[in-house]
């Protein structure tokens, strides 16, 4: 008997692997440039953003020296320097500086989460071909989630859903399980406000939440975890963490509800949470539901944050189901077990 | 090409198929919507129209629920 000649060219699924490979590699490149560029964009406002503060201090100080011979302050002389030294900065107020390195903290974080993504995606790919089994290679894992009726059911790329979902900068941690016919997706949310849509645009921090959406025989469920706790509220009964949601598997969704159907019905998962979202987002308080929210505090008690970060860091859909497939963004976890520990 | 979502909440959903590149005010003017009075957002997060859309984006133009229709 002789050995079987074998060689990865041989092989199309081998060569569609490692094409795949090189495109991840060249895609992980392009990321890794760009977060370069990021960084050093970054630095360069911090830089800038530091020398003005340090100017402003140091003219905050001298101004308060008196000239012994003129008894006068030199704060205008100080002034009149700084600003011809100056002459940029009266244009440009420091909520500019501020806004702008929050924008470039966001893009930079997000662009090294995908550089995280795409080099775990590159190691799968090189320990299954490693294995010498390429078809435990699985770049997408699929998943057919049933909408309305068996007849309409689409299929989920999970991998594609939990990398859109974690494309948010409120979202820290994805989680999807899949058994007996039901598949629940669990959506970790942090740092929401709603505001309210008078004129005064009053705006309310929202408490960390857990959006979980259950797709079971055809039906479709959305909860807010009662793990998360409770908020009592005057004129509520029940744990609540926002006015239109009327108890953990009730939102009131009014007029919202036909383009939630409507997301839930074309497939398009990601985008029922991002309309779930705006739904937090918002609330009318001329409406019946809405009324309610001028009882909300502008920012859930500091121990009623902690306590749903606490449970909401702990508790893991993952640890029941060994098949659980789980998106996690370190930074935002260490965020969060960081305002624990404050 | 990329085909984008828009959704006006309260509203309705479309889906339209754009050029590569297109932005936000791209895709309203071919939904033939307007954002005035609205809160855009792009995949969740609140966009300025002049964004560049990306292939199975979701664009949702946002005023609070009102009403107890569920």
């Amino acid at each position: 008997m002789t050995a079987q000649q074998y060689t990865f060219s041989d092989n199309p699924k081998i060569e569609k692997l490692q094409h795949a490979i090189r495109l991840k590699d060249l895609q992980n490149r392009q990321v890794s440039n760009q977060l370069n560029s990021y960084q050093e964009t970054l630095g360069r406002e911090v830089r800038i953003y530091l020398e003005c503060r340090q100017a402003l201090s140091l003219i905050n100080q001298l101004s308060q020296q008196e000239d012994p011979l003129t008894h006068g302050r030199l704060a205008s002389l100080l002034n009149a320097i700084t600003r011809m030294q100056h002459p940029r900065w009266e244009g440009i107020p420091s909520e500019y500086y501020e806004r702008e390195l929050y924008h470039r903290k966001i893009k930079a974080r997000i662009a090294a989460r995908r550089t995280r993504r795409y080099v775990n995606s590159l190691r799968n790919c090189q320990g299954s071909i490693d294995s010498g089994d390429p078809e435990m290679a699985s770049l997408r894992q699929k998943l057919a989630i049933q909408l309305a009726s068996p007849k309409n059911s689409v299929t989920v790329d999970l991998p594609q859903l939990h990398e859109r979902l974690m494309s948010n900068p409120h979202v820290f941690r994805v989680q999807t399980n899949a058994s007996d016919g039901k598949v629940d997706l669990y959506v970790w949310l942090e740092g929401l406000t709603m505001t309210s849509t008078s004129e005064d645009e009053t705006s309310i921090s929202l408490a960390p939440l857990i959006l979980h959406l259950r797709y079971t025989d055809g039906k479709r469920t959305p909860c807010i975890q009662e793990l998360i706790g409770s908020r009592m509220f005057i004129g509520y009964d029940d744990c609540l963490v926002h006015p239109h949601w009327l108890d953990n598997d009730s939102p009131c969704l009014g007029d919202f509800a036909t383009v939630i159907a409507q997301m839930h019905d074309t497939g398009s998962i990601d985008g029922a949470v991002w309309a779930y979202m705006e739904f937090l987002r918002w609330y009318a308080p001329e409406d019946s539901a809405g009324e309610y929210g001028s009882r909300w505090d502008y920012a859930p008690e500091d121990s009623y944050t902690r306590a749903a970060l606490e449970k909401m860091t702990q508790w893991n859909a993952c640890d029941s189901d060994p098949a659980c497939i789980r998106s996690e963004d370190p930074e935002g976890l260490r965020r969060a077990n960081e305002a624990l520990t404050n | 090409m990329i085909t984008v979502k828009v959704a006006q909440m309260p509203g309705a959903l479309r889906e339209f198929v754009l050029e590569d590149g297109a932005s936000v005010s791209e895709a309203l003017d071919t939904a033939d919507m307007s954002a005035d009075g609205f809160t855009v957002s792009v995949n969740g997060a609140t966009s300025g129209q002049d964004r560049v859309l990306a292939d199975g984006d979701n664009v949702i133009l946002t005023k609070a629920a009102k009403g107890n229709v569920a």
